[in-house]
């Protein structure tokens, strides 16, 4: 068997986070598809492996729920809402239990569509409208944290009171975090509990919770209470964190490369803005799978048993596979910001359509200027500001 | 909580994880060459979390060849913020 090729770099997940794209060029010098001795696992980083990889049958997901049950039986903490909330997330399962997800949160999206994306433009012209009154404020916790949780807590019913918690306790970090310490996915665990706690008691028999049972039922999944509450709960956690990642990523990136300062005439500059925008903020950071048998990855002989992590943000900034890798281009083409084959995100299209819908109110705005005090979220799996302080003028 | 004490605990969390006795000079080798995996470093930087009262990464273990060298940072930084 040929000599693995191996990457010097050393996983460090504070500096990845700061500033990916400087390790995802040290780990290019050795290679699209590399063995990281440090974290024992291959690091595919060259859009062609990405790709390749996520269209592989020998690659199954990293089965999240038994990490959890290991932790579990070896620590003695207790992670059970995490396990709960896990079986409803598609990108966690695979077979079967995948296919009937992916069915369900298809026809979920394409029956909410048109009053979701209502309700997304008023709730992200109201929100915007509210900090310009203001002169600005912190754009990831008064708007990006906030508009899928609006949109869907109006189409279920909830008070702003309620919505605004869920809002602010609805991040996935810990969760469904790449090398999380226990004590992140134990408080994962606890905001878990709290949020089945609150929508079990806010769930009721409305029209739109009538309508999240009948598409359970149409896949074959009992139509009780808990299983609404657990599939709502999971359709707050979906959109909340990646719709926020784009959003915050994407105003932080297009400030600084404006100097800090966009106004409305900047906006129309940025052509194909939509794509290059989910392109360039690509906020998922990795996919992790495991090799059910030995196969050949773009020239790389892969074991069987071998981890192999996905860096999304990396093939989406492939110099190989992009003229401008840096930059809004129209000569730039497809993006695998939402992954691709069997486990190509469901919320594609509806994710587009919010972004686009986002970026025009956000253009109709004479001026945004940056302010100091920006904070990344600890989440290693989706990138976000945690605040992204800015001023604004109508 | 002292050096020897983050040591003595480090051992007999690996004792139980293992399932056979461990001595100190077992610590000179990385995690997987004693047969423990991420899981057990996971788990393992917890109890040493929940001993010393400060926040431990799990992949400190992962960015060390030796269980030692991730343990004397882990006690460098801890004694330094006993003194400030």
């Amino acid at each position: 068997m040929p000599p693995r090729p191996t990457t010097g770099y050393v996983y460090n997940s504070t500096e990845m986070l700061a500033d990916p794209e400087a390790s995802f060029e040290k780990i290019r010098t050795d290679g699209g598809v590399v063995w990281s001795p440090s974290l024992m696992c291959w690091m595919v980083v060259s859009k062609e492996a990405a790709i390749a990889a996520l269209k592989n049958d020998n690659l199954k997901v990293y089965d999240l729920c038994n990490a959890f049950n290991t932790i579990t039986d070896k620590s003695g903490e207790k992670l059970d809402d995490l396990i709960r909330i896990c079986k409803w997330i598609p990108f966690l399962c695979d077979g079967d239990r995948h296919q009937q997800l992916r069915s369900l949160f298809a026809r979920i999206l394409s029956d909410i569509r048109d009053d979701y994306l209502l309700a997304i433009d008023s709730a992200s012209k109201r929100l915007l409208t509210h900090m310009q009154t203001r002169g600005g404020g912190d754009f990831a916790k008064e708007y990006a944290d906030r508009l899928h949780i609006e949109a869907i807590g109006a189409l279920a019913g909830f008070n702003e009171a309620d919505v605004k918690w869920i809002a602010q306790n609805s991040g996935s970090h810990g969760g469904v975090d790449f090398a999380a310490s226990l004590s992140e996915m134990k408080n994962a665990n606890q905001r878990v509990n709290n949020l089945f706690d609150l929508i079990g008691k806010l769930a009721s028999n409305s029209a739109f919770f009538v309508k999240i049972g009948k598409h359970l039922s149409s896949v074959g999944i009992t139509d009780t209470h808990s299983n609404r509450v657990e599939c709502f709960t999971a359709l707050t956690l979906l959109g909340r964190d990646t719709l926020s990642g784009t959003l915050t990523l994407s105003l932080a990136n297009l400030l600084d490369q404006h100097d800090g300062i966009l106004v409305s005439s900047d906006w129309n500059k940025l052509t194909g803005l939509t794509d290059e925008t989910i392109r360039l903020s690509s906020t998922v950071q990795l996919v992790s799978r495991l090799a059910t048998k030995p196969f050949n990855l773009c020239g790389v002989e892969i074991a069987s048993d071998e981890m192999v992590i996905i860096f999304l943000p990396a093939a989406n900034r492939d110099p190989d596979s992009y003229p401008c890798p840096h930059i809004h281009s129209p000569e730039n083409g497809d993006n695998i910001a939402f992954g691709a084959s069997r486990h190509l995100c469901v919320g594609m299209p509806i994710s587009q359509s919010v972004i686009k819908i986002s970026m025009q109110h956000l253009a109709a705005v004479e001026y945004i200027a940056t302010m100091p005090g920006r904070k990344l979220g600890i989440g290693k799996n989706t990138r976000k500001y945690d605040a992204l302080p800015i001023k604004m003028r109508k | 909580m002292t050096k020897d004490d983050i040591i003595q605990e480090t051992l007999e969390r690996l004792s139980k994880f293992l399932g056979r006795p461990f001595k100190e000079e077992d610590l000179e080798q990385g995690y997987d060459s004693l047969g423990a995996d991420s899981m057990d470093m996971v788990v393992l930087a917890f109890e040493l979390e929940k001993l010393i009262g400060t926040a431990i990464k799990p992949e400190i273990f992962m960015k060390h060849v030796s269980i030692r060298s991730a343990l004397d940072i882990i006690i460098e930084e801890h004694e330094n913020a006993q003194d400030d």
